[in-house]
This record gives C-alpha cells, structure tokens and sequence, in this order.
C-alpha cells in the first residue's frame, strides 16, 4: 500500500498536469473501483457465460423435453446399449490411465535422471506428440497397425506370421492408441512433481540406508503421488469424452459413451434424447472432477499452479496427516513385504526398469509420427510401408487440390483469428486472477479453466443450436469463437503462471520512481511475461488448428478445415495425402517449439 | 568444551595422539576414512582433482572452502552419490566405491533438511532403522533414545512442516545418528540458519561428536563455523586440498595466501628481507619501515609475505619503539571489537581489531596513530 | 440478408467481416449435398463443372452422408444452408411437412420433363424425386471364390462352404433382412422385419465380420485389401473397381433396391438455382454420361437406353438386376416403432449396435 501511495512527487519527470489527488485519493472511490484489476475479469466472464455456459444451461433445458421430464435420462440408463456404454466407457477409462500412469512414470524419471541428448531426446519425444493434433496421431497408429503397415511386415519378414494379423479395430488398439495419445500429458504431470522434488531427499533416503526400491517405496512415489493423481485424472477425464481416437482404431465392440452422442446428431428423432446423453456425459465428468478436486484439490486442472488464496489450504491437512495414515500402512503392510523380497536384486536393475520402459514409451511416440513422414513422400497410391519408392506426388496432390489448399488456409484464418480473442480475453483474465485481491478468486479461475474438462462432444453439441441462431455456423468468427473457449483457459494458465514469476518489487520500484500503472505495465509487466504470451499465442493457435470436434458440429459447406478434410478422409480412405498433411502439421509444431524454446527453458530454469 | 580448548592449545606435533586425547574416556566408533587420489570430472571441469585424505577414527574434520572449490563435490563422493573417476576411498581399510550409498551405512544431514514431508518426525528418524530391518520394537525404542537426546520427544507425532528450521535440522540430525553410524557426513547443515540458532546447534553437535564418537565429516564455507567445531580442517580451494591441519594451525600458520586469505582476516605484508638471523627475519616495507619477524620452517628469498592478523597489532595514540605512523581511514564498532582500518605513509593499508575497552574510543577518521607488532605476531607465509 | 445480420449488432458483423474475408461469395451459388470419394468426383466433373460454365451459378458442394438431421435443425433454427440435398426414401414422408419445400415441376427444363415422364409415378412425389437407383447386394473377391461362387444370403452366412472373413454394414436396414433370408424367409415375408429373428442370425455370422463398415467407400476398400473376402456393399462403388479390373463380382440376387431422393430444405436460399440444378441432372443425355464415370444412375428408362451396356449391367434398375432383386421397403424402417418414441430404424440400431457391442 505505502508503494501505490508513494508520492510520484519525488519525481523530477513529474509531468505538471498531472492531478496528484487520482494518486493519494483516500478510500475506495468510484475512480479506484473502475480501475480495480478485478474488472479485468469480466470479459473473458462474459464470453465464456454466453458462448459456453449458456449453451450448456440451454442442453441440460433441452435434455429435460420429452413426455416427462425424466423419459430421455430413463432411456439412457433402461436401454443396455447405453447403459453398457457408460459403463465400457469407465472401464476404458479407467484402464488407459493406469496404463499412463504405469507407463508415464518411468518415462518422467528418465526425463529427470538423464543430460544432455538423451534427455533431450526423451522430452522432445514426449512433448512433440503432446501438440500434434489427436486425429493425426490416431491416424498414425492406423497406418502402423494396419494390414500393409509395417508391423505386419516386419513380423511377415520375420517370418514369424503367415498372412498380416488384424491388429486394428479391438479393443487392444483402441486401448494403446488412447494410451497414446494421452500419455504426454501424464508424462508431463508426473514430471512436474518429480522435478519439484527436493533432490537431497532421495539422497537422504539412500545415505539412510534405502535401497533404489526402497527409495522409490517410500520416498519417491509417495512425494509424487499427487502428481500422479492429477495425471490420473485428467487422463481420465479427457478419456471418458473421447471420440475420435474409438471411432477410428475401435470395432463396433468399442463404442464409446461420446460416440453415441454423434450417432444420434444422425437421427431425426433423437432430439432431446441425444442431449440427455450429451448431459449425463457431463455430470459425469463434473462429479469425477468435483470428487477429485475435494481430495486434491483443484489445481490439478490447471497443473497446480497454486493461487495464495488456495495456498493456505495444505497447512491443515498436514496435520490431519501426522497420525499413520491408510496409505503408510498399506504401504508397510504390502510394500515392505515384497521390497524384503526384491532386496537382493541388482541395484541397477531399477535403473534399468526405468530405461527400458521409458525407452519403449518414446519408441511408442515417436515411431508413428516417423513412419506417417516417411510415407509422405512414398511414390505409392496406397499405404504401404516401407513405401516401393520415393516421390513428392503427394505433395503436389495437396498443394495443387484447391480443396486442401481452402482449408489450410481457413484453418490458418481461424486459428489467428481464435489465437487473437483466446489471447486478448485469457491474458487480461490472468491478470485479473493474479491482480485482484477478489474474495470468489478460486471459483472464477474454475470457470475460465474449465471448458479443459468439458467433453468436446458436449460442447459442440451445445453450441450448436446457439450459433444457429446468431448465424454463426460455418463462419470463421464462430469457429474461432468456439475453439477460443477452449483456448482462454491454455492462455489463462500459461499467463497466470508468468504473471506469478514477475518480481512484483520490481514494479514496485517503478512506481516509487514515477511510472504510471500503464507505464508500468508497458515497462516492467509486459517484458516479463512476453515469453509467457508468446507461448500463449502459439498454443492457443495451434489449439484451434487442430481442433475437430467442435468443427464436426459447427462447419458448413462453404468452410472446411484442415482437421475437418483429414477427417473425411480418414473414414473414407486412408491414402498418402493424409500423411503429407500430418508431416506438413509436425513441422509446425517443431517450428513452433523451436520459436517458443526460448520461454519453454527458461521456464524450466526457474 | 574445556577439554578441547586444552587439546587445541597443545601445539603442533602428533596429530595422532591429539585425536586419541580427544576420544579420551569415551569409545570410539568412528571408521577411519582414507581418500586416495580421487579424481571426479563433469565433461571437461574436474570438480575433484586427485584428492587425498586421511580421516582418523572419530575425528571430527571439517572441508572448508568458498563455493565451488569441490567440497560438497567430496563428500558426495564419499556418499557415493556419485561415481568417481579414479582413485580409491577406503573405510575401515576396505574399498567402497563401487558399495551404492545405501550399504555404506554412513548417515548424513543436509543443507536442505531434506526430512520426508509425507512422514512423521519419529518415522523420519526411525527410517534407516526400518531400512535395516529393525524390528518395530527395537525401532521405537531406539526412536525414542534419539529424540530424547536431541531434546525433540515431544514433537515426535508432527509433521515436518510443522516445525521450525532449527527443529527440523535437530530432526535431520537425529535421523542421520540414530543408527549409531560410523560415519557421519553433514554437508552445510546449519547454513540455512540463523546466527544464534547456528551457535547453540553448533555446541551441540560438538557435545554429539564426544557422546557418539561417530567420525564426522563436516562441510562448510563458514570458516569461524569450522574453526569452532573441528578436530581437523581440510581447505579446499579449485578441485584440491591445499591444507589440512587443526584449527589453530590453519588460522596461525597458513601454508598459502590462499589460506590465509580465506581464514580470519589477514594483513598481507610484502617485504625485502635485509637481515637473516637464527629463526627471524628483519624485514623492509616498500615505504622503508623496518619490523622484526620470526621465520620457522619457512625460508624466503629475497623478497616475503607476511602474514599479521589484525588482532595481532597494537594501536598506540603516541610513537614507541618498533610502531610505525599511520592514519585512521576507517573505524567500525562492532561490539566487542572495534574494527579499524589504517594507511601507512606508503599508503600500504592495514586492518587492526582491538578489543572494545572502557579506556578506548573509536578513532575518527583521519587520527594520526601508530601501529606496531612484535616479531612472534609475524607468520612468513614465503 | 447481409445487411438484416449486419444490424444485429457487433456479433453479427464481425460474422459477416469473417465471411468477407474467407472465401468471397458468388453472385449466384446453390449449395448441393455430395457423397464424395470417386461418386463426388463424378459429379464434379460432368454435372457440376459444366453447370458452373453455362450459367454462371457456383455450386458448393457439402461433404455429408446424412442430410435429415442437419435439415430438420437448420429449418427449425430459421438457418437453412443447403439448397439441394439428397435423402432417404422414408425421409420425404418424415421430414416432408415440417423441412421440405414442394418442388414445383412445372418450373424444370423441357429435357428433365421429358425425363420425369418415363418414371414411375412414386418417384416423382411433392416434396421429392428420385434420383438416384442405388443397389446394396453381396460383392466378393473372384479370387478366393474362383470356382464354388457365393449366390444368396445363405451362401454369405455359409462360412463352412465359403470359408473367409465377411464385412457387413453398421446399419439395421439391408443386414437383417438378408439375415432373415439367410435363415430361410421368403422374399414376400420380410415386412414387418421380425428384430429379434435376425439380431439372432446376425450373431451367428458375427465373429467372422472384420469390419462392420459405415461409409460407402471403405466395403469395396476392404475387399481389395484383403481384410475381408466376401461383403455386402454399395454396388456403385464396387462396379468401378470391377470394371476397372478389380478381382471383385456383384451378385444380384437378393440384393436391395433403393432409391435416394431429392429434396429442396424449407426456406433454401437458393431455391431457384436448386430447380435449375435439378433440371440439369435430370437431362437423360448427361445422367448416362454421368453413368460411364460412376455406375449409379437415375432411374428412367431413357437413361438405361442411352448408357454403354458394359456398364449398364451393373446397373440396379437393369431389367435383369431387378429381377432378382428384392424390393426393399422404406416405409417400414421410416414408420414409428411400437415404443412411439422412434422409428423402427432407429429401434434396430439400437438393437444391432446393443449386439455388435457385446
């Protein structure tokens, strides 16, 4: 308070006119009120409660139609096609973020323990894969798995098969494909709990006397759990409303809880019906996360990030902790046991655990995305791997078909256009989060952050009857509207986390010395977090373009997009082209990465 | 505590024999620790560069040295967090750096604290009993010995977090002895403390070292902390030991400026020799100022440094026989000691301590005084 | 319209901003549904391409299987975007009153009405006319039947006789009447469709089924790679790649005939430019050109006529296709179900996709 009060007299660059009574205004005036940091909330709260909270209000409405109010929702639980589906959809769930988790973590200690390339080697393998669209990845393992792909002819080289194996459209391909794709973000949750830890107390535990197991025992895993957890659960989360990845790699055994939802769009009759399923998908969704965020609380969204109001929480829980707790004497119970029994092994044979699983988990990223860029340039009409030769018809094919080229170059509009208002609402919000000393603070940066766990199906079926109405279907502003909800709360958590980094003594300073709040900001605030914005602005955009979901409900025929055309292509026929495509979008996500590698380090550094 | 001041004024000869007055009346369970030209490299920096050590049963010996000078580096080594590139390090006479961390039975504390957050205070102190496989029985009861000893019983149910620094090192401490090691490393325990709480922990460690009988293996940067507490001090400086001695001899007789330098304050004087007698020097200053210095093993050329620390000056108002005319160009009070500085008519400056009597008043600047020292104050460095 | 959006406020304006800046308008467009892959192809180059030519009119063609949903929520939003759409026989009926538009027949070209008189009255209905014959029968690889060749339902679910993996639609229509046939009713008891017989039937053939296929392109697709040996496909798309020299057969017995029809949504912006597109895919001269590119044709007899006989074998509304054919019946899938709550296509894909799922 004494720096806003300092009186900007002392300064010799006072300009004259300036009215000193805005500086020393006592009491909370009018004037203060209007340039509070809290109102710097409300636009983003604007957008979001017409352009996500509304529709989703108007779904649950819809939902509640019918010849009695329940008659939709006792559909969906009578009829045991749904119902299965629900519960299929758990158990997939549920089984694609063990196996993240179990796969993930090895992965992150690696990224941890090793230098130099070979880290290098491993973070770029988890984090490339985390910015390529999910549709291409999916199509990858398509590629990889199928019947001409170069599994089938490795294992026909081999000699170890006669005729290919039917690899896809089971159960096991929907399970590794969804694995997949949702194990970077588990790789980079655990990560970010591994990396926090303090480094001597690993030392600790072994200059105490405790093997490597024992270590990981009851040390390590115990201390990174939470990480785990939230890993856990956005995995889970994200998995119960997935969509493409089932629809591409699963058989009709496979369907998922959010397919359902976009067969039923397909029927005529499905109104009211087709939102009750979109609705009980979302409750779903919520409780899990409303569970989840009253045990670990809810920063586990937004990577845990903790707000100050937030911040005081913990203390209490540590002492509830401090009797033995279930999970100490399960681990005593159950651990020790089987540790005692693991002693004799090779103190190495952790280690090696740990390279051979993490190896097999970047071989898994990487090796789809490479096979999908050498067969771009495959002289082939059809995929086959290895291709019989090379050529860049393919290219040619893309860069000559005004079809492909109007939808790269819609994407690429609505992208910008998405980037611009996710950025322009998500960095004022942060600011507003940050700034304000507002008392819902924890309740406002849910509802910015959320549309994260928000399945897209239900989404897009929501907006759709909105952006009917205000003629916004097929438009580039709807499109980048929609995609923008999902990318305010990426800009949201990405500027909040620089704005916590800068040196608040620093803007301190420039105040004492005479700098006016947009001065200081202009100054001081924007330069600090100008890395953090740049990432904002890449990830927002790269979020929209490839965004298909949404896209799915809210084109029209005068405006394809690129991950739309890819879609269409990939359910009709998987050929060369796609693969061109797939390349041409892996190098803007290295582009992008080298672009932003500067922000990405120095955010590691701190 | 008087003990050891009794054993520190003994003089310089017979290490040995120091250390087995010092274990006087008490067993010894400390290992000897031989170091044996080990070398560590990082890519092209060599963090440790073919070190040799011997640590005596028992001793409590001390790396001092400025940041990055490779003692951490050394005691982590010894841990075995790392591997070494070459040489050997022996415990007892027996090998261990191909034995991991965990079966070298040391125990260790860290700058850190690094206590578990996810267990109780007992459960981080009974945690290396667990991990020998103790049973539960044997565990609580030697638990509780430990906290009882380090004064912390009541605390034993909370949480780390709970407590406050100096509770939580005493914590780390209790953690790191309870299995009665033979060894135990500390490495900066008590940096992250503040000054008082520093002192008391301090006294205690040494009391802990004398009840234990552990060998301690200390690591610090904070030279009065070393020179309090150590049997031994090891100096570090880039990767070497450049001396190893008592404390008395690292701070009186340093073999090097660099030494000398980086304990206590030192007045580093160079001079021409113009006169050599039986075990004294008579030195000549740039300025012309002639002064008398004892020279023991050392035997400059014609030009040597000497070392005077500043207590070791006396400051009188008027000239006497031996004194030199100075100039007071900056005078601190710092307590118990006034610190001040003064310009020979060479302008060669001088740091002077004297002790804060009720005869004596802080000089202003300016002050004609005159220094003087007599030849045993003088330590000829070369 | 512009300028009505453009008073709308900010929102809306920056709509039509964005618009302006994507792709511009033309002066006249008719926005057409299209079936894409190598039909869509056809189409662009033999009917649309010349169109544009010859008056000016853009047509913007709109990739989508399924038009009714999207029909019934564009008129019911006030928001209608296509012009002309293809749809399902049942659907003229379903959709007719609350999303079509009466075409007006006496607005078409003196060529399409010439045309328009040869077909049978049913097709040629208010709010519709066919189009398109479309034929759905078993395709099979020629090289692992080359000697003991597949001939009816029964032979396909046969998988001691015809040894190898089947593909089959996702769909209810066509699969459980051929199960039905399968398991022995006749042609003439098929209606109405007893569910519970055929999901029986289905069941048995199930672990053989590879894939339970959902677009057209991908039966044909499946055949030539090899994942399956024997399906029931689209005969369209199979007859290229036979002609072009696939190893592929159509049998015609008991396979199905349908129509698809053209509808005019309710309130189409381009109502007029719709007519004049439908005038022009209803000459008889240019709907047999279409023919040679892609085997699907309108179903009158001067078309047949004018059309290569190579290609016209395959045809559905070949005399000799037809007659070993079933009549398939719209009405009954697009008729309500016994719950009231949807129709019977819609029961049995419930039903189906419950089976399918287990």
């Amino acid at each position: 308070m004494t720096d806003a009060a300092a009186p900007p007299r002392l300064s010799p660059h006072l300009p004259p006119t300036r009215p000193p009574a805005t500086v020393t205004a006592t009491g909370p005036g009018l004037s203060q009120r209007l340039t509070s940091p809290a109102l710097l909330l409300l636009p983003a709260v604007l957008f979001l409660a017409v352009i996500y909270l509304m529709p989703l209000v108007d779904l649950t409405r819809i939902s509640f139609t019918g010849p009695s109010w329940s008659a939709h929702f006792e559909r969906v639980f009578a009829t045991p096609l749904y119902f299965d589906s629900l519960v299929r959809t758990m158990q997939i769930a549920f089984t694609v973020a063990c196996l993240c988790a179990v796969l993930g973590y090895p992965t992150a200690l690696l990224i941890h323990r090793s230098r130099g390339s070979v880290q290098m080697l491993v973070a770029v393998a988890v984090i490339l894969p985390y910015f390529i669209a999910i549709l291409i990845r999916t199509y990858a393992w398509m590629v990889l798995l199928g019947r001409n792909g170069p599994i089938n002819k490795l294992l026909g080289t081999l000699g170890l098969i006669d005729s290919p194996l039917a690899l896809l459209f089971n159960r096991g391909s929907v399970l590794l494909g969804m694995t997949a794709v949702l194990l970077p973000i588990m790789v980079l949750s655990i990560y970010a709990s591994v990396a926090r830890l303090d480094q001597s107390l690993t030392r600790a535990a072994l200059a105490s006397g405790a093997g490597p197991l024992a270590v990981f025992w009851r040390v390590l895993l115990p201390l990174t759990f939470p990480g785990i957890g939230a890993g856990f659960l956005l995995v889970f989360v994200a998995a119960l409303g997935f969509f493409i990845t089932p629809t591409l790699l699963g058989g009709p055994g496979d369907q998922m809880f959010a397919m359902h939802i976009t067969q039923q769009a397909d029927s005529v009759t499905g109104e009211g019906f087709l939102q009750a399923l979109a609705v009980v998908l979302l409750v779903i969704t919520l409780v899990t996360v409303g569970i989840a965020g009253r045990l670990i609380g809810f920063e586990f969204i937004w990577g845990g990030g903790k707000l100050d109001e937030m911040a005081r929480r913990p203390k209490a829980r540590a002492a509830r902790r401090s009797r033995r707790g279930p999970g100490t004497l399960l681990a005593d119970a159950l651990g020790w046991p089987l540790l005692r029994l693991m002693g004799p092994l090779l103190a190495s044979a952790g280690l090696w655990t740990v390279r051979i699983m993490g190896g097999l988990v970047v071989a898994t990223l990487m090796v789809p995305i490479i096979v999908v860029m050498v067969i771009s340039f495959s002289k082939a009409s059809y995929l086959t791997f290895p291709p019989p030769g090379w050529s860049l018809r393919w290219y040619e094919k893309f860069f000559s078909d005004s079809n492909w080229m109007d939808a790269f170059w819609n994407s690429l509009g609505i992208a910008a256009l998405s980037a611009l208002i996710a950025v322009t609402l998500g960095a004022t919000a942060a600011m507003g989060i940050v700034r304000s000393r507002i008392r819902c603070k924890s309740a406002l940066m849910l509802l910015l952050v959320s549309p994260m766990i928000v399945p897209p199906v239900v989404l897009g079926l929501s907006l759709y009857s909105l952006f009917l109405q205000l003629g916004l279907v097929g438009t580039h502003l709807g499109l980048a509207a929609a995609h923008a909800v999902g990318g305010i709360p990426i800009v949201v958590v990405i500027v909040a986390a620089s704005l916590q980094a800068v040196d608040r003594r620093q803007e301190q300073g420039a105040a004492v010395h005479g700098a006016a709040p947009l001065t200081v900001f202009r100054l001081v605030t924007l330069p600090a977090i100008a890395p953090g914005l740049a990432a904002a602005v890449f990830f927002a955009f790269l979020h929209s373009f490839d965004e298909l979901v949404l896209s799915l409900f809210l084109s029209s025929p005068r405006m394809k997009t690129l991950p739309l055309m890819l879609w269409a292509d990939v359910n009709y026929q998987l050929n060369p082209v796609l693969a061109v495509v797939s390349t041409l979008e892996v190098l803007l996500v290295v582009g992008g990465i080298i672009l932003c590698r500067p922000v990405l380090t120095r955010g590691q550094a701190h | 505590m008087a003990q050891i001041l009794a054993r520190r004024d003994m003089g310089a000869e017979a290490p040995r024999e120091t250390v087995t007055a010092a274990a006087g009346g008490r067993e010894v369970i400390g290992a000897g620790i031989e170091i044996r030209e080990i070398t560590k490299k990082y890519g092209a920096f060599l963090a440790a560069d073919r070190i040799s050590l011997d640590i005596e049963p028992g001793e409590f010996i001390t790396l001092l040295g400025p940041s990055g000078s490779g003692k951490t580096t050394l005691l982590n080594l010894i841990a075995g967090f790392h591997r070494i590139d070459g040489g050997q390090i022996l415990v007892d006479g027996k090998p261990v750096q191909h034995v991991p961390t965990h079966r070298r039975g040391f125990g260790m504390v860290f700058q850190s604290y690094a206590l578990f957050p996810n267990m109780t205070v007992a459960q981080n102190v009974g945690f290396p009993m667990r991990m020998a496989g103790m049973d539960r029985a044997t565990t609580d009861r030697r638990v509780a010995e430990t906290l009882d000893m380090m004064r912390l019983s009541e605390h034993a149910g909370k949480s780390p977090a709970q407590m406050s620094g100096g509770q939580q090192q005493r914590v780390a401490i209790a953690r790191a002895i309870v299995m009665r090691p033979r060894v135990v490393l500390m490495d900066e325990p008590l940096s992250a403390l503040d000054r008082r709480l520093r002192e008391s922990i301090q006294i205690e460690l040494r009391d802990l070292h004398q009840a234990l009988g552990s060998t301690i293996l200390f690591v610090t940067h904070d030279q009065s902390e070393a020179l309090t507490m150590s049997d031994r001090i090891a100096v570090m400086d880039a990767g070497h030991i450049v001396q190893v001695g008592r404390p008395t001899e690292i701070y009186r007789q340093p073999q090097s400026r660099f030494v000398a330098g980086f304990v206590g304050e030192s007045n580093l004087i160079e001079a021409e020799v113009v006169a050599r007698r039986e075990g004294a020097l008579t030195l000549k200053m740039p300025g012309g100022q002639i002064f008398e210095a004892e020279a023991r093993a050392i035997v400059p050329g014609r030009i040597a440094t000497v070392l005077v620390r500043p207590e070791r000056i006396a400051l009188h108002e008027a000239a006497q026989p031996g004194t030199m005319p100075a100039t007071v160009t900056s005078a601190l009070f710092l307590g118990e000691v006034l610190r001040i500085e003064v310009a020979l008519e060479d302008g060669q400056t001088l740091l002077v301590r004297c002790t804060d009597t009720a005869a004596r008043s802080l000089p202003r600047i300016g002050t004609r005084v005159h220094v003087g020292w007599g030849a045993a104050d003088c330590w000829v460095l070369a | 319209m512009r300028a009505f959006e453009a008073s709308r406020g900010l929102v809306s304006s920056l709509a039509v901003m964005s618009l302006l800046a994507g792709p511009a308008l033309a002066e006249g467009e008719v926005v057409m549904q299209d079936p894409g892959g190598a039909y869509g192809d056809a189409l662009r180059e033999v009917m649309y391409d010349p169109f544009e030519e010859e008056t000016g009119i853009d047509v913007v063609t709109v990739q989508e299987a399924r038009s009714g949903p999207r029909i019934k929520a564009q008129v019911e939003a006030g928001k209608t975007e296509w012009d002309l759409t293809f749809i399902f026989d049942q659907e003229t009926k379903l959709l007719g009153d609350c999303c079509l538009s009466d075409i007006d027949y006496s607005k078409l070209s003196p060529e399409a009405q010439e045309t328009l008189a040869t077909m049978p009255e049913n097709l040629k209905r208010p709010k519709g006319v066919a189009l398109q014959v479309i034929g759905v029968a078993m395709v099979y690889n020629t090289d692992t039947y080359a000697d003991d060749k597949p001939q009816s339902w029964a032979d396909f679910w046969d998988t001691e006789r015809f040894p190898g993996r089947r593909c089959l639609p996702a769909w209810p229509r066509f699969v459980m009447e051929a199960a039905l046939m399968a398991d022995g009713v006749e042609k003439s008891d098929l209606y109405p469709v007893d569910v519970a017989r055929a999901l029986k039937k289905i069941e048995e053939i199930k672990p053989h089924v590879s894939k339970w296929w959902t677009t057209s392109a991908q039966a044909p697709q499946l055949l030539l790679d090899g994942e399956a040996d024997m399906c029931m496909a689209y005969t369209g798309s199979s007859s290229v790649l036979a002609l072009e020299g696939a190893p592929l057969e159509v049998e015609w017995n008991q396979g199905f005939v349908y129509y698809d029809f053209f509808a005019i949504p309710k309130d189409a912006p381009n109502y007029d430019n719709a007519l004049k597109l439908l005038s022009w895919r209803l000459d008889a001269t240019r709907a047999a050109e279409l023919t040679s590119a892609y085997p699907v044709a309108l179903p009158s007899r001067l078309v047949f006529e004018a059309a290569d006989p190579e290609r016209s074998k395959y045809w559905a509304n070949n005399p000799t296709n037809l007659a070993k054919a079933i009549e398939w019946s719209p009405d009954y899938w697009g008729a309500m179900a016994e719950s009231g709550t949807m129709t019977n296509e819609e029961y049995g894909q419930e039903q189906l996709n419950a089976l399918l799922a287990k």
